[in-house]
């Protein structure tokens, strides 16, 4: 069975995949219309869009593809300036090829569509004179076009080169030794020199001081066809030097085969194609033949065919190489992987108990052994599921886009910080809560750029997106620089709807999580992006259910900033398995600052409701008390000092036992409603344990103090 | 820098070359080579001594083996000590050795 799908699947899966990249490379050369690296990317993508699915005669697709694509070779060929026209056409283009390759699905395309394709079409045909038509016409750009020039070869990207170079014959006489250039190119990448000592005369006739040498010379390097120039700066006066570019890093080109060696040979002008066809025709070896029939010397054969084995070992490489450093594996198999670990870790727990209890030094040190090996799993699959927020932030840049230009704003998107990583699985949690934040950064918080005028602010707002590591959290921010929220008209809001009364008890924190209550808005009308009170709350039901808390800090007419806390994986949680009563909790170790023997720990406050941790006056809370967990106190009850963002409070349990690795189970409908329990686990021997929503105890402690 | 030692008393009669075979002594190499090949038939040329070769020497070994190949004469050229410096630098320059150029003097 084909893990992948049909080959027609994968192409699918690719081109999607190649369509993102498309759009990203757009969104930056809106921004850089000058990005090579982005023109080249995007020219890339539709060429191997294009390419490919010529395999499959997905001709609608390929058809509307090339059009896109030879505008793009224009625009690479630096005879076409990048426009927002462009942009906007092309971003245009990238939704219907979407679109046509849906449609690959049914295997039609309805009228629509195909109106929509001669539409764009016919558009993106303006961009193009008839030279550059004539020019794109064939099939695939440089690898059916001639000899490149050299503007193309200046970027990144492998190139194979053969160059030609026939030092002048007082080379020695002035001092430009062949074999320093010969070096100086091997210093580039990999290199194949073939001297030709053809043209030394024997001893009688030799002028000794005069240079007979020649060579032809393969180099395959990414430095780019000028800094093999460059090489021959000083003798480029004097000597023969010829550059071609003879192989290149092609998607496309998945082959590793190359050229006969009769074609090698015509391509650098030793025979010409009239000779080879005489010779081919007579059916015997080719390089014997030509030799034979004094077309070409042994050295030349000799030289041809090195390169043929050159460049077949650089694309074999090549090849080699792409296969094996990545392979694409399906997500819900690494989930199903990590589940199979965080049982792993379960049953371990269990073995090491029963390790314990039967008081065996060999059984305890296999289980020791045991526990690192599986940490190393663990660790290793937890690592195969993260994944970079670039991904996540990316695609918000056409969201911001288009949605400033409907709302008519200018919005600026920056991204910072975008190489942390994050579960795949939480990244994916996280989409929607940040399309709804960002929508409403643009749609309520960014001013028009009159208003922003008016303010004495820069025409164009700044929305942020900035993720960074925090403990074993990931903290992402979304920061504008628009009006702010009012805090006041919040309050007054939250008064009305009887969510608060109108002491003045509530910090501006309190009065800002308002925002999350079901169908709170002061927005007096919903706009088609925003307003209608439908969604906050969903926000932050949806970052909780991953463990994750929100905070919001705003300053009218300086901007707002969304701070959003998440677990860094959500799958294996390190923890310390505490009691109360006959129940078993889990803490999350990433949370915990200290733990004490609360006898050891001064009471403070009025009511001895808080505690003073090494002099700092923290709340504490009783979760006996809390949990309404009957029978009598412990005797030794103990302190876990806590702390969420420098937020600290004290956790009263019965006793302390051990830190426990576990996979998180979500809770059954019993549970969902309990505050301050985020999940549960099984513990190695059976019984279950409860994980403490610690967040949400944080929050509820504090804000009890503050009552 | 360079010094060449032409001994007709051995038979084959044999041409030692010491120390640099360069741009700076091929001029004089040169010479005394055609002198060594006027005088005899049958010519080694022992490279044991060679402390350096660049691509003008290189250039001069490869006349000597074609002139062993078109004239009547027998010439070897024997690399001797000096072998591993002549691999180093055929290699260096992409070229294959000349057919002349092999063997150990003994040989």
């Amino acid at each position: 069975m084909n893990e992948l799908g049909s080959p027609l699947e994968t192409f699918r899966e690719e081109a999607r995949e190649l369509l993102e990249q498309l759009e990203q490379h757009l969104m930056q050369l809106e921004e850089d219309p000058a990005d090579h690296d982005s023109i080249d990317g995007a020219f890339r993508a539709l060429h191997t869009i294009k390419g490919s699915g010529n395999m499959f005669d997905l001709d609608d697709l390929v058809g509307f593809t090339h059009i896109v694509e030879a505008v793009f070779v224009r625009v690479r060929d630096g005879k076409l300036p990048v426009s927002r026209e462009l942009i906007d056409l092309s971003l245009q283009a990238r939704d219907h090829i979407s679109l046509l390759l849906t449609a690959t699905e049914s295997g039609t395309l309805d009228t629509e569509v195909a109106e929509r394709s001669r539409l764009l079409s016919v558009a993106f045909e303006e961009y193009l004179d008839a030279e550059t038509s004539a020019v794109s016409g064939g099939v695939a750009g440089k690898q059916n076009s001639e000899a490149p020039k050299d503007s193309e070869h200046e970027s990144e990207g492998e190139c194979t080169y053969r160059i030609e170079f026939t030092p002048a014959a007082d080379s020695f006489l002035t001092g430009a030794n062949p074999l320093l250039i010969l070096n100086e190119l091997a210093e580039l990448g990999t290199i194949l020199k073939i001297g030709y000592c053809e043209a030394i005369p024997d001893l009688k006739e030799i002028e000794p001081e005069y240079c007979y040498l020649r060579w032809v010379i393969l180099l395959t390097t990414d430095q780019g066809e000028n800094a093999v120039r460059d090489v021959f700066i000083f003798v480029e006066g004097s000597a023969e030097i010829k550059i071609d570019v003879i192989d290149e890093a092609d998607p496309l080109i998945g082959e590793s085969g190359y050229k006969r060696l009769g074609e090698i040979l015509v391509d650098r002008g030793e025979i010409n194609p009239k000779d080879l066809e005489s010779a081919v025709s007579s059916k015997s070896y080719i390089g014997e033949l030509l030799v034979k029939k004094g077309f070409v010397s042994e050295e030349q054969i000799n030289s041809a065919l090195q390169e043929q084995n050159y460049v077949r070992d650089i694309r074999e490489n090549r090849r080699t190489v792409e296969t094996s450093t990545t392979i694409k594996v399906k997500v819900e198999k690494l989930d199903e992987l990590v589940n199979l670990v965080g049982e792993f870790v379960t049953m371990h727990a269990g073995i090491a108990m029963v390790a314990e209890r039967k008081n065996d030094q060999d059984f305890r040190a296999a289980a020791e052994q045991m526990e690192g090996l599986i940490r190393q799993v663990r660790d290793l699959s937890i690592e195969l599921h993260m994944v970079p927020v670039e991904i996540l932030f990316s695609g918000y840049r056409r969201l911001v886009r288009d949605l400033s230009e409907d709302l008519s704003k200018q919005v600026q998107l920056k991204l910072e910080g975008t190489e942390t990583e994050l579960d795949k699985n939480v990244i994916d949690s996280l989409k929607d809560p940040l399309l709804h934040i960002i929508r409403n950064s643009i749609d309520h918080g960014i001013e028009s750029p009159e208003v922003r005028t008016k303010k004495g602010k820069p025409p164009t707002g700044t929305l942020r997106l900035s993720a960074y590591y925090s403990g074993a959290s990931v903290v992402i921010q979304v920061v504008d620089d628009g009006a702010g929220m009012d805090v006041e008209r919040i309050r007054q809001k939250g008064i009305e709807r009887g969510v608060i009364d109108s002491s003045d008890r509530y910090s501006e924190q309190d009065i800002l999580q308002l925002i999350f209550a079901p169908g709170f808005s002061t927005n007096e009308e919903a706009t088609n992006v925003s307003g209608r009170g439908v969604g906050m709350d969903v926000v932050r039901r949806n970052i909780e259910a991953i463990g994750g808390s929100i905070r919001i800090q705003t300053e009218k007419d300086v901007g707002t900033t969304l701070s959003i806390r998440i677990p860094l994986t959500l799958a294996i949680v390190d923890g310390l398995l505490s009691r109360i009563g006959d129940s078993l909790y889990l803490i999350n170790l990433s949370y915990i600052v200290e733990c004490l023997d609360l006898k050891d720990v001064r009471t403070a406050g009025n009511g001895g409701d808080m505690i003073d941790f090494r002099g700092e006056i923290v709340p504490f809370l009783d979760l006996r008390r809390y949990f309404g967990v009957e029978g009598a106190a412990a005797e030794h009850p103990q302190l876990v000092v806590v702390a969420i963002e420098e937020k600290k409070i004290g956790l009263v349990v019965d006793a302390l036992l051990d830190k426990y690795q576990s996979v998180i189970k979500s809770l059954g409908k019993i549970y969902e409603r309990v505050e301050g329990i985020s999940g549960a686990i099984i513990l190695g021997d059976g019984k279950p344990a409860l994980m403490l929503d610690v967040d949400r105890l944080v929050k509820v402690t504090r804000d009890e103090v503050k009552k | 820098m360079m010094r060449t030692e032409f001994d007709t008393t051995k038979k084959p009669a044999q041409l030692d070359i010491e120390g640099e075979m360069s741009f700076a002594t091929v001029s004089d190499l040169h010479a005394a080579l055609l002198t060594a090949c006027d005088e005899v038939e049958e010519l080694v040329v022992s490279l044991d001594k060679v402390t350096g070769i660049d691509a003008a020497g290189l250039q001069l070994l490869f006349a000597v083996c074609r002139y062993a190949e078109k004239s009547k004469k027998t010439v070897r050229v024997v690399p001797g000590a000096a072998a591993e410096r002549i691999d180093r630098i055929l290699e260096f320059s992409g070229l294959t050795a000349p057919v002349c150029l092999a063997g150990d003097i003994a040989q």
